[in-house]
Parts: C-alpha cells; structure tokens; sequence
C-alpha cells in the first residue's frame, strides 16, 4: 500500500499542477466548431470492477486495489500514453479544487476521504476518475461542438480498459453502478453552453422547456450562490437504460444544433432591434475588463460573458473564444490561489486576476 | 419561467418524471427543490435523489414493505432498507438480489429495464442468450411501435419469431 503512495508523489503530479495554474487545457483551446457558443462537449461513463463492494461499501484495502488494477490497466492503454496519476487524498485544499475547476475531478471526490485520484491523459482531453462512487467514471471531453469526438475518445479508452479490466455487468441492465440513475450505458452526454442573446430576448426559458421536453437535463452553470452565471447552460443526456450510446449522443447533437441555431437568431434580432444597446453592454464590459485594478471572479464571468456576445456577433473582432476561455479557467479561485502562491504576498487575488484579465486582452502582450 | 412551487424565482431545474406512459413536467427553482429536498444539491451539484423517488413510488402495503427491507445482498450484506435509505446499492450483485424491487424503480428512472448499449469487449453471455436476445427484440418493438415504425415493427416481429425457433421455445 505504501508503494501506491510513493508512486502517487511522482514528480509527474507536481509538474502537472504547476502547468495547469498557468496554462488551459487543449479542449479550452475554443478551436472547435461553433466554438464561440459551445465551449466544450463532454461524455462520461461509469464502470465498477466485477466483485468488489461499491465506492461507499468498500474497504479501504479494496479501494487500493482498485486503483493499482487501474493504474496497471491504464499503463497498457494506447489512449493513456503519457498520463499521469494524480493521488487526490494526498493533495492540499486548494490543488483539489484546482482539479474540480478543470473539470477533472467532481466536487464530491474533492471533499471526500479515503484512498482517490484520477488519472490524467496527455492533454486532459481523457481522464479516469478512480473510487468515487463508482470504481472509474471515464470522461473524454472536447473542445466546442465535438460530442461525437468526445464520445468516440472515451468510448476507445473504454474498449482498451475492459480487455484488462473485469467490469460489473449483467446483459439485461447493462453497467450495473451505485446509483440506479446511472445503470446500463453508465453514460452521460453533456455540452457546456452560452446562451446571452437567448436570455436577453426573453427567449431562454421558451428553448429550455423544449429541452426538458425531450428528456435531457439543464442546469445553469452556477458560482458560489445560486444564480446562474455568465449565461452558462449545462445540457446532459439523463437516461441511461434502453437506448443505445449511439443514440444518445445523436439525441444531444440534434438539440445541442438547435441550441446554436436559436441563439444565432437571437443574436440576429439583438442587432436588428437594439444595435446600440447591445454594443453599449459589450464595449462597457470590455473597457471594464481592459482597464480593471481590482476584480472578482464573478465580475470576470459575468463581463466576460458580454464580451463573448461582442465576439459572437462580430462586433470586437480580435477577441477569440479561446481567449475568453483562457481568462474564465485561469481566474478562478483555485486557479488565482495556486497563482499568487508562487509570487508576491502584498498583491490581493483580486488584484492579480485584474492583472491576468488586462494582459490577456492587451492588444500587445508587451505593453499594458 | 416562474418556479411552479413557489411562484417567485425563476425556474433554473427542468425535469420530466416518467411514470408509466404519462410524463409529468416540473419547472423549480433551486430553492424549492433543495427545500422539498426534491434533489441533493451539493455546491450546485444537483442530483436526482433515489431515496425520495423511491419514497414517491406507490408501492407495497405497510407489511409487504417491512418484509422487502429485510431482503439483504448476499455479497455485501446492504439489505433493501439500507438502499432505500441510502439510494445507493452496495456492489454488483445488489442487483440480482433486489432484482423485482428496483424494476419498477428504473422504469421509472429511464422509462426502461432493458440494457441495449455496449457490453465489455470480453463479456461472453454466460447462460442461453436467446432469451436475453428475446428480451432486447421485444424492448426495441416496443419502441419502434411506440414511434409508428410500423415497417420496422415486422422486421422485428420476424426477428423475435427466429430467435424463438432458435431456442426451442414455442
């Protein structure tokens, strides 16, 4: 047992914290297809080892066991050449949050104890999270409108685990996993979504409900209170037992198109009905952000949001998605925390996101 | 939108409950739903909550129902009251064991008791899998029925009667 923890200290883990406090992952890139409104599309799957107890049911010797049967299995999978192994329970407060704000790991496995971690592929675009409440939860995510990549990715890592890996499974209900929402394909489809002109024209609850309609999940992309934030949407595919993974992600595509389309034409009325307007809240969100001291990471989303508007609808031609992507990933709290760390001690968080925030949108790096 | 329960906030939770062939829509706010601990939200983590699901279902008498709780797993040794209190089952062979009481459950969850995605690249049908087989044709004819495919319906029903002859059942 000692060993796994030796192993888990690899300097591996160390130069990967470090490199994401600095630098996004290639998924944030915003290079995707209609990259501007879909900043990522996501797809997981839950899988537990055939007889061993479940995430809350098993021992902590069977928790290591689970991962060392893991971490061998991965070592031989094409799709993880390179990844590292991250041991949660070992890491700080901060560097588990790190994790969550990178969508790596959730916030239930963060404040969890007990024998955890995640195994992190080359560019964060695969990853195995291990002893949650089920034994591994794989997730492929891609950068913009690419469900049917990220699907594809994951679903390649599936196939290489389970030539080493026994999964539970029984034929007629599928994956079988800890929570019954989950059982059968084990999967869940999602995309992350901007919808600013949908919910300025009043439109947003009208599509939502359209959403729900069709038996997919939305949830406003929340902050530290309630409210949604940034006009963020999390669309994800619910059931998990009598249809085809296939299928699924077919279902998320179509409305996932119908989203982009809406928003599109929102957009469209935005500028025909109330040009000045809008170019008004985009131009004053982006002299804000430009010439900002000291901010929040709640004024960042919600200003950043107007500006990826601006953006979207051509009206600041030279900030790029993968940009405004950056600006949200780095200026989180963990992020910012990891951050100031390393520097100087008299400068405020909010300080320094204002300083990140401003050489991100300096028109030269060189000078601001 | 407006929160149907209480009127004020706007509804950020959109949810469809399935029940038989009837679909039942909910429009909450965030509020309500942890209030009415419809859903366990945790840093705005919102999941569905089996135990009240399972609380919902109009299911046995007082007595049938304290004979279920007893049920145990053989394996881990969860009983079927530790599930309903926990909404989470011990390990793989929970299912098996609880097998007729979490039917009707994941109907109600999925719409569906019939698995019909991918099996593990090793996964060999331990018994006859003609039944199972049977099982997934039905499922499929269920649905293409469902959505008037009437053309795939007989493709299917053909499929069904091979699979019998197949297995010797009549």
């Amino acid at each position: 047992m000692s060993t796994e923890r030796e192993k888990a200290r690899q300097p591996g883990t160390k130069g990967l914290l470090e490199r994401m406090s600095r630098e996004p992952a290639a998924w944030m890139a915003g290079d995707g297809p209609s990259a501007g409104i879909v900043l990522s599309s996501r797809v997981r799957l839950a899988r537990n080892l055939q007889g061993v107890p479940f995430g809350a049911r098993a021992k902590e010797e069977e928790k290591e066991r689970v991962i060392a049967e893991t971490r061998t299995a991965s070592r031989e999978a094409a799709s993880l050449r390179g990844s590292v192994y991250v041991d949660v329970s070992s890491l700080s407060e901060i560097d588990r949050h790190l994790l969550v704000e990178r969508y790596l790991i959730s916030r239930d496995l963060a404040a969890e104890s007990g024998s955890r971690g995640v195994i992190v592929g080359q560019d964060e675009g695969l990853s195995v999270l291990v002893n949650e409440e089920d034994h591994l939860r794989l997730q492929g995510i891609a950068s913009g409108y690419q469900i049917e990549a990220a699907w594809r990715a994951v679903d390649r890592l599936d196939e290489e685990l389970s030539r080493r890996l026994g999964y539970a499974y029984s034929d007629a209900w599928g994956f079988l996993t800890a929570c019954p929402t989950n059982v059968g394909t084990g999967m869940r489809a999602s995309v992350l979504v901007h919808l600013p002109a949908l919910v300025l024209t009043k439109e947003i609850g009208r599509v939502l409900h359209g959403v729900s309609q069709v038996g997919l999940a939305v949830r406003g992309l929340h902050g530290e209170g309630s409210e949604v934030m940034g006009n963020f949407f999390q669309v994800s595919s619910q059931a998990t037992l009598g249809l085809a993974e296939p299928e699924m992600v077919q279902n998320l595509i179509g409305v996932t198109r119908h989203l982009i389309e809406n928003e599109e034409k929102a957009g469209e009325v935005l500028l025909r009905d109330a040009r000045a307007e809008i170019e008004d809240k985009v131009f004053r969100s982006y002299g804000i952000l430009r010439h900002c001291r000291v901010i929040s990471s709640e004024e960042v989303m919600s200003l950043s949001s107007a500006l990826r508007l601006g953006a979207q609808l051509d009206l600041v031609g030279s900030v790029k998605a993968g940009t405004l992507n950056r600006m949200l990933i780095l200026t989180q709290p963990a992020h910012m925390q990891r951050t100031i760390r390393g520097g100087d001690g008299a400068i405020s968080r909010d300080q320094k996101r204002a300083e990140i925030v401003r050489a991100l949108l300096a028109p030269d790096p060189s000078t601001n | 939108m407006d929160c149907q329960l209480c009127g004020k906030r706007p509804a950020s939770i959109h949810y469809t409950e399935l029940s038989g062939s009837a679909a039942v829509e909910y429009h909450i706010c965030q509020e309500c739903a942890q209030e009415k601990g419809l859903f366990k939200a945790a840093g705005g983590h919102v999941k569905v909550s089996v135990p009240d699901l399972l609380a919902g279902m109009a299911s046995a008498s007082a007595a049938q129902e304290a004979s279920l709780a007893n049920v145990v797993c053989p394996a881990c040794g969860e009983t079927y009251a530790e599930f309903r209190e926990s909404g989470r089952i011990g390990c793989g062979e929970c299912y098996t064991a609880f097998a007729e009481l979490l039917r009707p459950l994941l109907r109600r969850i999925h719409g569906s008791t019939q698995h019909a995605g991918k099996r593990p690249s090793d996964f060999r049908p331990a018994a006859p899998a003609p039944k199972s087989d049977l099982a997934r044709l039905r499922e499929e004819l269920r649905r293409a029925l469902e959505r008037e495919d009437f053309e795939r319906c007989a493709e299917i029903r053909d499929r069904i009667r091979k699979a019998g002859e197949a297995s010797g059942a009549t």
